[in-house]
């Protein structure tokens, strides 16, 4: 069997079938680090940038995600843990007082899909909690994500917090959400701005470069 | 006549100037060593060399110091406490015990856990008596004061010692950095305490009755007494007072400082009478603190950069060796083993690591430091005096390829003397302090192996010369606007504009820079290389007379600069709160808040600008509302905050009358 049925799959969004085809090619002794790369992260690469140029929607990039998973459940176990290729650790999470997070999860989907290993911190995150996880887990990148106008600005304390602790050469910072603007994120003094969540993952390896 | 006093305690040098300020003149300048043991020694001195008669008639007596960066290098200073507040160092300090206590605050000043008063007067009573001072930092302290002062009345009540917090002496962002600071202040109260008496016993032996004012890394003045309570702020003064000095001289307001010794090019931007301050705060003894400087780019391109002809090409820097004009200035017979250099087949040969007419001298050996037993045959050879490197070649039986002279060099045992554009300037003949000779054989045995004529090859090291101090005046400027990353020669993309800029390439099209500053030049080779440096760079040149006495000058005529900023931001519950750097206070509406900010602003600035020591105080306070667009829900612009920039300048000077 071909690893770019897998691909097909994950972009078709389709989690049974991305489940019984890597069970297949683990049967044909494929090695998993190579389904890994060469068939999952493929497949959401080739979505994320559907994804940035409006041929998918958030509903199509959900599923894909999700057959990833399913794909990834079977493999995981066979691969020890530092052999998971990873391109960085991404700590992300949306901000204190903001309990939206369809569009963080995205991202997160997103940045996992293109090789990264994401924390995600779920809702109403403080900016001493982004910090002291990114911290703990060594993470280059903090990824905040906020839809109320009201609950943006926390994404400054994060960055000041950073500044306390003396990290903020150490530990890059992003921002997104609906109303957040790259005029925003240039005024708190963030690293980067996506617009959308496909776009997330080349802001991610960019500044990591 | 406004006569005013300059000293500057320099590394090598004690410099003092007598000024009048009316008319800008140097009424008397003096230079002696500075002695590091005790340095009222050399500022004696010093002011005998200023001695006119004019003792009674000066004004004001203003000191640039090393003392305090000196003796934080060399761990003097107080034994300090040091009480923590929510947070530790990640870094060990200078300290004789540390306590770390609940208490400090979130970024937005709210407490993020009550202070412990029983625990802290428990270790308070520990410290007793075994500490001479004491530094508080509490976590987010800038953003509410309160848990730092708290301390501070409680220690000052237990203790009866000076007790120093960080918020007092930033209002920066940075745990570490800032608590440092607090230590490092802290130990050197009694150190800046016990020279300033000896200088105020100096000057009153003299009869010198003008107020002392102090020089601070930024290049303003304080007061003494402010000084004695600030000692840290008097660290890292030199580059500061230089750049006011240099500018003053040369009568710009507006200039870029540009300063060419014999290792380094360092370069400084002057903004309306102040010296750019360094954003991050400065190092000083390894610590990382939260101190203002003077922003300076340091360059490896000097008089005596040494000057290295490779496989057809020029290098010039960034390692400084002894011009061999000087080498054979100080050793006559060196130039009879260069002679014979000359005339044997040898001028030309390819060392490795080294050029055929080479000398070395022998350098800095600690006894004691182990040496192998080839290199002890090599300083052996040196130990009468230095020698051409194919001398040592013969005399030792090794071929010069094989000396292996580097490590050597790298430890400092070797110093080499090698061509530098400080020969080449003896050959022009508008530089001849030394021997001249040797430079017209060096530079041939040089250009014979570029298969150049003489003058040719010391035109073209020249203008490369040149082409370097000008580039690194654009890499200066590049950093200064925060592409800190940007490296101008190694970045391929600009290489065809960058070869135009600096005069190397006409074809095809030409490119030119125009500089927005004048330029003011010192140091001792600024007058031969810098007419063409700005040249290319397109802009005024100035090269100012008594600029040896720059930093001296720079200390006479500084001025009390009182800088801060209050942030209005709009709170997490709703309302509005204004962070100063004494309080927070909490706001219904944000009208409320700036004007309540504005006020106390301007009363902050009268109050500091008064304590250290100004007078004809002209106060800015400017209220910069900033607001960020956002799109969604609707296209809007949303508050940010409001940043209120407290601004004091004042003269140091005592009106008719006011004289102490």
């Amino acid at each position: 069997m071909s690893l770019e049925e897998i691909t097909s799959a994950v972009i078709a969004g389709q989690p049974e079938k991305v489940k019984e085809l890597t069970q297949k090619a683990l049967d044909e002794k494929i090695d998993p680090d190579s389904i890994i790369n060469d068939a999952f992260i493929a497949g959401m690469n080739v979505v994320g940038k559907r994804f940035k140029e409006g041929e998918m929607y958030v509903p199509e990039v959900l599923m894909a995600a999700k057959a990833m998973s399913a794909g990834m459940e079977l493999v995981k176990p066979l691969v020890t843990g530092q052999s998971i290729p990873s391109k960085g650790t991404i700590v992300i999470g949306t901000v204190k007082g903001d309990l939206h997070d369809i569009g963080k999860n995205l991202v997160a989907m997103m940045l996992e899909g293109s090789g990264f290993e994401v924390i995600n911190l779920g809702v109403d995150v403080a900016p001493e909690r982004f910090v002291a996880v990114a911290k703990e887990k060594n993470a280059q990148i903090i990824g905040m994500s906020a839809l109320l106008t009201t609950t943006m600005l926390c994404m400054k304390d994060t960055i000041e917090v950073l500044k306390e602790e003396g990290l903020r050469d150490k530990i890059k910072v992003i921002v997104g959400g609906a109303p957040v603007s790259r005029d925003f994120a240039e005024e708190i003094g963030a690293d980067g701005f996506a617009p959308d969540a496909g776009s997330a993952a080349d802001l991610c390896e960019e500044i990591l470069s | 006549m406004e006569l005013a006093m300059g000293i500057d305690t320099g590394g090598t040098y004690t410099d003092g100037v007598i000024m009048d300020l009316s008319t800008g003149r140097v009424v008397k300048k003096s230079k002696s060593p500075t002695t590091h043991q005790d340095l009222t020694i050399g500022i004696r001195n010093c002011l005998a060399g200023l001695d006119g008669g004019f003792w009674k008639e000066i004004q004001l007596v203003c000191l640039s110091t090393t003392l305090a960066t000196n003796a934080t290098v060399e761990g003097k200073g107080s034994r300090v406490g040091l009480i923590c507040l929510g947070h530790e160092v990640s870094e060990s300090l200078p300290v004789a015990a540390t306590y770390c206590l609940p208490g400090g605050h979130d970024i937005r000043g709210n407490a993020r856990e009550p202070l412990d008063v029983e625990k802290l007067r428990d270790a308070l009573k520990r410290l007793e008596g075994k500490v001479d001072a004491l530094a508080v930092s509490g976590y987010c302290s800038v953003r509410n004061p309160e848990h730092e002062l708290a301390v501070k009345d409680e220690a000052e009540r237990m203790l009866e010692v000076p007790v120093v917090c960080g918020h007092q002496l930033t209002s920066d962002l940075g745990f570490q950095e800032r608590t440092a600071t607090a230590v490092l202040n802290a130990r050197l109260l009694p150190v800046i305490s016990q020279l300033l008496d000896s200088v105020q016993q100096v000057l009153r032996e003299l009869g010198v009755t003008a107020p002392l004012m102090v020089v601070k890394g930024d290049g303003s003045l304080v007061d003494e007494s402010r000084a004695r309570q600030r000692p840290i702020d008097t660290v890292v003064s030199g580059p500061a007072a230089s750049v006011v000095g240099a500018t003053f001289l040369s009568g710009e307001k507006d200039a870029l400082v540009v300063d060419i010794g014999g290792t380094t090019t360092d370069i400084a931007s002057l903004r309306e009478g102040v010296p750019e301050i360094h954003r991050d705060g400065a190092v000083i003894g390894g610590w990382s603190t939260k101190v203002q400087a003077a922003r300076v780019h340091t360059f490896g391109i000097g008089g005596d950069s040494l000057v290295q002809v490779k496989r057809g090409e020029v290098q010039i820097g960034p390692r400084r060796v002894l011009p061999l004009s000087r080498a054979v200035a100080d050793h006559p017979y060196l130039m009879e083993e260069l002679k014979e250099t000359w005339e044997s087949g040898e001028k030309g040969m390819d060392i490795i690591d080294a050029q055929p007419f080479d000398c070395y001298l022998l350098g800095r050996y600690t006894p004691g430091e182990r040496l192998t037993s080839w290199e002890r045959e090599v300083v052996g050879c040196l130990a009468a005096g230095p020698h051409s490197i194919l001398h040592i070649s013969r005399s030792l039986g090794r071929d010069p390829n094989l000396l292996n002279l580097k490590g050597m060099i790298n430890r400092g045992i070797l110093l080499p003397a090698s061509l530098t554009p400080t020969d080449l300037l003896h050959v022009r003949g508008t530089f001849t302090r030394w021997n001249r000779e040797v430079a017209f054989l060096v530079a041939e045995m040089a250009a014979l192996r570029l298969q150049m004529k003489r003058e040719e090859f010391v035109d073209f090291v020249l203008e490369e010369v040149h082409r370097k101090i000008a580039s690194a005046i654009l890499q200066g400027l590049v950093r200064d606007l925060g592409y800190q990353q940007v490296d101008l020669a190694g970045e391929t993309v600009l290489k065809p504009f960058l070869e135009r800029i600096l005069g190397r390439e006409e074809e095809k099209f030409l490119c030119r820079v125009y500089l927005e500053q004048p330029v003011v030049a010192i140091g001792a080779p600024a007058r031969e290389f810098m007419p063409a440096v700005t040249r290319l760079l397109n802009t005024r040149l100035c090269i100012p007379e008594h600029a040896e006495v720059a930093n001296a000058i720079g200390a006479a005529v500084g001025r009390v600069v009182i800088k801060g900023v209050i942030l209005v931001r709009p709170a997490a519950e709703g309302g509005y709160v204004a962070y100063t750097p004494w309080e927070r206070k909490g706001f219904i509406c944000l009208e409320d808040a700036a004007d309540y900010a504005q006020r106390v602003g301007r009363e902050y600035l009268v109050r500091e600008a008064a304590e250290a020591g100004a007078r004809d105080i002209s106060i800015s306070v400017q209220r910069k509302d900033v607001y960020s667009h956002i799109s969604y829900p609707i296209e809007e612009e949303i508050f940010v905050e409001s940043r209120i920039s407290l601004l004091a300048v004042g003269r140091p000077w005592p009106r008719q009358g006011e004289m102490r």
